[in-house]
C-alpha cells in the first residue's frame, strides 16, 4: 500500500518528455485571474494545459445554510461582481417558486431592464479586460471601461449601489424606476449604439485583432455539445440555446429579441458574439422601457419558505446559472447548490489550448470570459 | 485589409479632438442620486430599539448598545440603539429597508476609511450626525448623441445652460 499524499487536483502526467517544460500561469494574476493554469510547453507550443481551480473558493453554498433567505443575497452575488443581478436573480427565482409568490408585471420589467443593463456592463468589462488587454489592444480597454461607467452611473441611480446591487429580493425588485431614469437611459442607449459602431471599426474590424483571434482555439459544434459549455461560448459554436428563450423568466416572454449564433467556434466568433449580444440587450431595454406596465413592483414575500426544493435558471452574461434551493419550514435554506457558466466553460480550455502558441493562450482564455471567483464559488 | 487599418486609425485619431472623459476625483466629486447606499443615518428620536436591523444584517455588524446621554427617548425607554461596525458592513441597506419605524436612512457618505481600526466602530451618536459629502458632477453628452464625447460637469452649470 502506498501512502502518497493526494495530488492537488493536477492530472498532468509526471513522465514528461525531456524537451518539455512545466509552467504555472497564475494564480496571482498574470492575466489568469485568480486561477492557476498549469501548462506544459514544448518550445513555443503548449502540449497540454490543466486549470487548477479553487484558489478563491469561499464556500458560498455552506455559508448560505447559516443565513436567512434575505441575508443570503449579498454574499451570493459576490462571486461575480460584474454580473451581480443575474446571480441574484437565479437565487431569488426558486425561493419565489417555493413560497408561491408571483412578482407583479412591473417588477418583472424592472428586473429585466436591470439585468440587461448588467449584461451590457459585464460584456463591456469582458471586452475591455478579457479581450482588449489580452490581445494587446489598450484603446478598447479605455473606451469600453469609460462607457461602462455611464451604465454604472444609471445602475447607481436605480439600485443605490455601483456594483453590489442586491437589487432583487423574493417578491420583486427593491425599488421602482426613479424619476428621470427612462429619459437618461434612452439617451445613454442612443449614445451607446453610436459607440458600438466605433468599437466595430477600431476593434472588431481591425485587421490586427482579426489576425490574432481568427481561427485560434476552434471549438466545434459537436465538441461544444459534448463538453457541456453554456452561454456565449456555446452559441459561438453554432448551437442556438438561450435560457431566455427556452424557459422564459422575467419579462422575456413578451419581448422580441434574436439569439445571435456563429458557426466558426473560434476565439474571434466568441468575441463577436458578445458584441452582438450587447446590440440585442439595447433592443430589449428599449422595448421594455416602452412596454413597461403601471402598477405595484413587488409583493410581500414571507421570510420563511416551506419544505421542498426548487430550481431556478437564468441566462447570465457568462452562460446559464442554475440554483437549487431546498427549504425546511424555517427562515434559512437547508441547501443551496449553485452551477454557473464560468465553471462549465472552463472545461473547454484544456481542449482549446492544445498545440497552440503560448502567446495564443491569453486570447483563448480571454474569449471564454472566465471569471475564477464565480467558478470557485 | 488596408482600408480597415485606415478605418481603425481614423477612429482613434478622431478621438483626440473629443472631450476628455476623466473626472478629477477627489477635487471633483460625482453627484450621487437620492437613495445612494452610503453610510447610515440614525434618527434617534424614532428608533424603538427593536433590533430588527441587527437580525436582518447579513454581516452581523450591528449590535444593540445602551447610550448614556441625559436625553429622554420616550419611544425607547431602555435607550438601546444600533451601533455599526463598518469594517464588515457591505452596504446592502437591508437594515434601512426592514426598519419598521423608518429610523435609519441612506446618506451619500462613502469616504469611510480611517487610520485606526477602532474608529470604524460607529456609535449611535456618531451615526445620527448629518451627512457631509457633497458631489456635484454628472455626465454630460456633447454633440448629437454624444458624438463629441462625454464629460463630467457640475450640475448647477448644466441647469443654467
Ligand atoms: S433602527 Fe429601526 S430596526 Fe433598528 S432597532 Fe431602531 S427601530 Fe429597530
Ligand atoms: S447595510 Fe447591510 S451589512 Fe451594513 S449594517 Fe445594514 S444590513 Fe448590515
Amino acid at each position: 500500500m502506498t501512502t502518497e499524499p493526494p495530488s492537488p487536483g493536477i492530472s498532468i502526467s509526471k513522465t514528461a518528455e525531456p524537451s518539455t517544460l512545466d509552467v504555472s500561469v497564475g494564480p496571482q494574476h498574470p492575466g489568469s485571474g485568480h486561477c492557476r493554469i498549469l501548462i506544459r510547453v514544448d518550445g513555443d507550443y503548449i502540449v497540454s494545459a490543466d486549470p487548477d481551480i479553487g484558489y478563491v473558493h469561499r464556500g458560498c453554498e455552506k455559508i448560505a445554510e447559516y443565513r436567512n433567505y434575505v441575508s443570503n443575497i449579498p454574499h451570493l452575488e459576490r462571486p461575480n461582481i460584474a454580473d451581480a443581478i443575474h446571480l441574484n436573480w437565479g437565487y431569488v427565482l426558486p425561493i419565489e417558486e417555493l413560497q408561491g409568490v408571483v412578482v407583479p408585471p412591473r417588477g418583472k420589467y424592472i428586473s429585466t431592464i436591470a439585468a440587461e443593463m448588467n449584461r451590457i456592463m459585464s460584456h463591456l468589462y469582458g471586452l475591455a479586460i478579457m479581450q482588449g488587454v489580452f490581445s494587446g489592444h489598450t484603446t478598447i480597454f479605455m473606451w469600453a471601461f469609460g462607457d461602462r461607467d455611464l451604465f454604472i452611473e444609471l445602475a447607481e441611480m436605480l439600485t443605490g449601489a455601483r456594483l453590489t446591487y442586491s437589487f432583487l429580493v423574493p417578491g420583486g425588485p427593491r425599488r421602482d424606476l426613479p424619476f428621470g431614469f427612462e429619459d437618461r437611459l434612452s439617451r445613454l442607449l442612443d449614445y451607446f449604439e453610436k459607440r458600438l459602431v466605433e468599437y466595430d471599426r477600431i476593434f472588431f474590424s481591425n485587421p490586427s485583432v482579426i489576425a490574432r483571434a481568427k481561427g485560434i482555439g476552434v471549438l466545434k459544434r459537436e465538441d461544444a455539445k459534448k463538453l457541456g459549455v453554456v452561454g456565449p461560448v456555446l452559441r459561438a459554436s453554432g448551437v442556438k440555446y438561450d435560457v431566455r428563450k427556452v424557459e422564459p423568466y422575467g419579462a422575456y416572454a413578451d419581448l422580441e429579441f434574436d439569439i445571435p449564433t456563429f458557426e466558426e467556434g473560434d476565439s474571434y466568433s466568441r468575441y463577436l458574439i458578445r458584441f452582438e449580444e450587447m446590440k440585442q440587450s439595447v433592443r430589449i431595454i428599449r422595448q421594455a422601457l416602452e412596454k413597461i406596465p403601471k402598477g405595484p413592483i413587488a409583493r410581500k414575500a414571507p421570510l420563511v419558505a416551506p419544505e421542498g426544493e426548487a430550481t431556478g435558471r437564468v441566462e447570465s452574461s457568462r452562460g446559464e446559472i442554475t440554483y437549487l434551493v431546498m427549504g425546511d419550514n424555517s427562515d434559512k435554506p437547508s441547501r443551496v447548490k449553485i452551477m454557473n457558466g464560468s465553471f462549465r466553460n472552463l472545461i473547454a480550455l484544456p481542449f482549446l489550448v492544445r498545440n497552440v502558441h503560448v502567446a495564443d493562450m491569453p486570447i483563448i482564455y480571454g474569449s471564454l470570459d472566465y471569471w475564477p471567483v464565480e467558478a470557485d464559488r | 485589409m488596408s482600408t480597415a487599418v485606415l478605418g481603425a486609425m481614423y477612429e482613434g485619431i478622431k478621438h483626440i479632438f473629443k472631450h476628455t472623459f476623466t473626472m478629477k476625483y477627489p477635487y471633483q466629486k460625482v453627484l450621487l442620486p437620492k437613495g445612494f447606499r452610503g453610510r447610515h443615518l440614525l434618527y434617534m428620536d424614532k428608533c424603538t430599539g427593536c433590533g430588527i436591523c441587527a437580525w436582518i444584517c447579513p454581516e452581523r455588524c450591528i449590535s444593540m448598545v445602551p447610550v448614556t446621554d441625559n436625553k429622554e427617548y420616550p419611544q425607547n425607554p431602555e435607550k438601546r440603539f444600533p451601533q455599526y461596525w463598518y469594517a464588515r458592513c457591505c452596504f446592502c441597506h437591508f437594515c434601512t429597508e426592514y426598519c419598521p419605524t423608518g429610523a435609519l436612512d441612506y446618506t451619500p457618505d462613502y469616504e469611510l476609511a480611517e487610520y485606526d481600526r477602532e474608529l470604524l466602530l460607529w456609535s449611535p451618536e456618531r451615526l445620527s450626525r448629518p451627512p457631509t459629502n457633497i458631489g456635484e458632477y454628472q455626465s454630460v453628452f456633447h454633440g448629437k448623441d454624444g458624438n463629441q464625447g462625454v464629460t463630467f460637469e457640475p450640475v448647477i452649470k448644466q441647469k443654467s445652460k
